[in-house]
């Protein structure tokens, strides 16, 4: 019995090694390369897409997917960090438009979850059930009254067309609802018992416990703002405003190696914040209940 | 146990985050730093205002009002010259005498054959008298239209005598036919002139003028009847004279474009040259006097003005380059705008702009690059 555990257990961590290997092998990919030279990018990948065209059975018809470069090289972070202005405009415009954004929806979203999971008032649910259906709509369908709006207001070509959406996203009030949803109620009650008043017990009392779910809701509202692509795609015309999750769609085929850097440079702060909030991160999507 | 090494994780998380956005921060700054040194940069100036100064320089020859050219009357060799170039001389006065000796020879054979043919007359009268004798009326009539055609013939002979002996009084010599100067002298002894005047002789009493070819932006500002002050006589005698614009005619176009032509990269001047004609009040001259002329105009209004360095030309109008400052975080941003402008007057170093600018705004006079473009990032 207890050997079939193991053998069980060694299978088990085999294909979850192998799954994780698989979902890895693109990161590593990716960092390992951003240090080969153009040169090298070149040799390896230059029938990419070609494959189909070439004579069948030619060895040079075949993409050369290398992990390890012949000649490392920073010449691609140089390129990036130093010698073109553009990437790190791009950052740092990105960085504009996310952390606005995951502080004010973090900041709202809270807030209106705890209206929404602890107070109670009439039509509660139905409105939370509106408000969750905009998050249900995907971003297309509400692409136009959008852009009227903001053309409306003037905010066109403004960092303020994407930022303001986001703040005001359901996405933040729908997941802080579910985690406020399992403190008790006892302990505000308590607290009330001793003279506290709404305010107090929000901030004394359920943002400490909310720790988890803010940061993970943080996690999640930064790794969808960094990637975003449409918005600033329509929104913002100005190239000098636009934020770096449209720099790799600009990259022509002969900076490939650029790519590759650029690429590697634009996952770690995810990356990092991944890492750091991990723990938080778990809870509190276990506490949620919801599935990124 | 798991809280400590979660602590440390996160401790060495912070210290990495903290590395790549300092890294990052670091090319921002440095980048930025590097970008600004490999922008073009561009030299200033700020418009100023004011009236624009119109100055003109030149040289001119001084010219009699009126001159009259003395020719060989009547073709004969030149025996001897009685004056020279640049002599004053006065009504009446002999100025050439002229070898008549042909025509002296030609009348003393005319005066010959004049008394032969006298002496042959009387020869005809006695026949005429002898066929009356005869009474041959045939001899008779030849005799008599012997003598009418001799007398037909003397008739001729005096008026060439008359008129050799009139032309020996009238052609010997040549005259002044005023009080003048002798501005030019053509004549030689021993030839005969081939056409051309032999002496020129201006009238000094009528006075004298100048005239000079002045661009437009200055002509434009003179006025007929003006008096100029700033004349001089090249030379030694380097006096003041004073003038007074008589005309002023505008040149043909064509002249102005030979004028500016190979001047490709400036704009050709709007106004045309004009020949301005000035009155020169002075006794002492004589005619052929080199003068410099000094005009300097101001215009009317006062304008803005940009040196003309910084303007440039389109196919659609003039422009210069004004700058534009954005501020940002890591300091100014300055960009190149195109700005167009109304150019109300230039001269050759600064333009007068009616619209477009404002005083004291800046321009941009050169940049460190070949060519500027609108939006284009500088450097000051």
């Amino acid at each position: 019995m207890a050997h079939q555990t193991r053998l069980s257990r060694l299978l088990l961590s085999l294909a979850l090694g192998a799954f994780a290997a698989a979902m890895l092998f693109p990161i590593a990919f990716t960092v390992l390369n951003s240090f080969m030279t153009e040169e090298e990018i070149g040799r390896n990948y230059d029938l990419l897409g070609k494959m189909a065209e070439a004579p069948a059975g030619g060895q040079a018809a075949f993409v050369n997917l290398k992990l390890l470069p012949d000649w490392l090289t920073i010449r691609q972070y140089a390129q990036v960090l130093i010698l073109s202005p553009k990437f790190l405009r791009m950052f740092w415009n990105s960085i504009a438009l996310v952390l606005p954004i995951v502080a004010g929806q973090t900041l709202i979203g809270s807030l209106a979850a705890y209206a929404f999971a602890k107070l109670r008032f009439w039509g509660r649910d139905q409105l939370f059930l509106v408000y969750v259906m905009t998050m249900l709509m995907p971003f297309q369908v509400t692409l136009v009254p959008n852009y009227l709006i903001m053309d409306r207001l003037g905010l066109m070509d403004h960092e303020l067309a994407i930022i303001l959406p986001g703040i005001f996203g359901a996405f933040g009030v729908f997941m802080m609802r579910q985690f406020m949803s399992h403190i008790p109620y006892a302990l505000m009650e308590a607290a009330k018992m001793d003279g506290a008043g709404h305010g107090i017990i929000f901030a004394r009392i359920l943002l400490p416990l909310a720790k988890p779910g803010l940061a993970a809701l943080a996690v999640l509202l930064f790794v969808d703002y960094w990637n975003m692509v449409e918005q600033p795609l329509i929104f913002l015309q100005d190239a000098a405003k636009q934020p770096l999750s449209l720099f790799l769609a600009q990259i022509n085929q002969s900076a490939r190696g650029v790519g590759f850097a650029a690429s590697a440079l634009y996952m770690a702060p995810m990356v990092l914040l991944f890492l750091y909030a991990e723990s938080y991160f778990v809870e509190g999507i276990q506490q949620s209940g919801i599935k990124g | 146990m798991e809280e400590r090494m979660t602590s440390s994780r996160r401790k060495k998380l912070r210290l990495l985050t903290g590395l790549f956005l300092a890294l990052l921060v670091g090319c921002t700054l440095a980048g930025n730093t590097l970008r600004n040194l490999a922008l073009p940069r561009v030299y200033l100036a700020s418009a100023g205002s004011g009236t624009i100064l119109h100055p003109y320089e030149g040289t001119a020859t001084v010219m009699p009002k009126e001159s009259k050219e003395i020719v060989n009357p009547a073709g004969w060799k030149v025996a001897r010259i009685l004056v020279k170039a640049g002599d004053p001389v006065t009504q009446g006065q002999p100025l050439i005498v002229y070898d008549d000796s042909e025509t002296r020879e030609q009348l003393l054979d005319m005066q010959t054959e004049l008394k032969k043919s006298t002496l042959s007359m009387s020869l005809l009268q006695s026949n005429y008298r002898e066929a009356a004798i005869s009474g041959d009326e045939q001899k008779k009539e030849n005799a008599r239209v012997a003598i009418e055609t001799a007398k037909l013939d003397l008739s001729t002979q005096q008026r060439h005598i008359q008129q050799l002996e009139k032309d020996l009084a009238e052609n010997r010599q040549s005259v002044a036919p005023f009080d003048g100067v002798v501005t030019r002298l053509n004549a030689a002894v021993g030839f005969a002139s081939s056409g051309s005047p032999e002496l020129v002789l201006t009238d000094s009493a009528k006075g004298f003028a100048i005239e000079c070819q002045i661009p437009g932006d200055v002509a434009n500002l003179l006025e007929i009847g003006e008096d100029l002050d700033q004349i001089s006589l090249i030379g030694r005698d380097s006096r003041q004279l004073t003038g007074a614009i008589v005309d002023i005619k505008e040149s043909l176009p064509e002249q102005v474009n030979s004028s500016s032509g190979g001047n490709t990269g400036e704009l050709p001047s709007v106004l045309p040259h004009s020949v301005v004609r000035i009155e020169i009040k002075d006794t002492k001259l004589q005619g052929g006097e080199r003068v410099k002329i000094a005009i300097s105009k101001e215009s009317e209004n006062s304008m803005i003005t940009v040196p003309n360095e910084a303007i440039h030309y389109d196919e659609r109008s003039a422009y210069v380059f004004t700058l534009d400052t954005d501020s940002g975080p890591l300091g100014n941003a300055y960009r190149a705008v195109e700005t167009p402008v109304t150019i109300a007057d230039k001269n050759s170093f600064v333009a007068g702009i009616s619209e477009g600018l404002f005083p004291q705004q800046e321009v941009i006079l050169h940049s460190a690059k070949d060519f500027l473009m609108d939006g284009m990032r500088v450097r000051r």
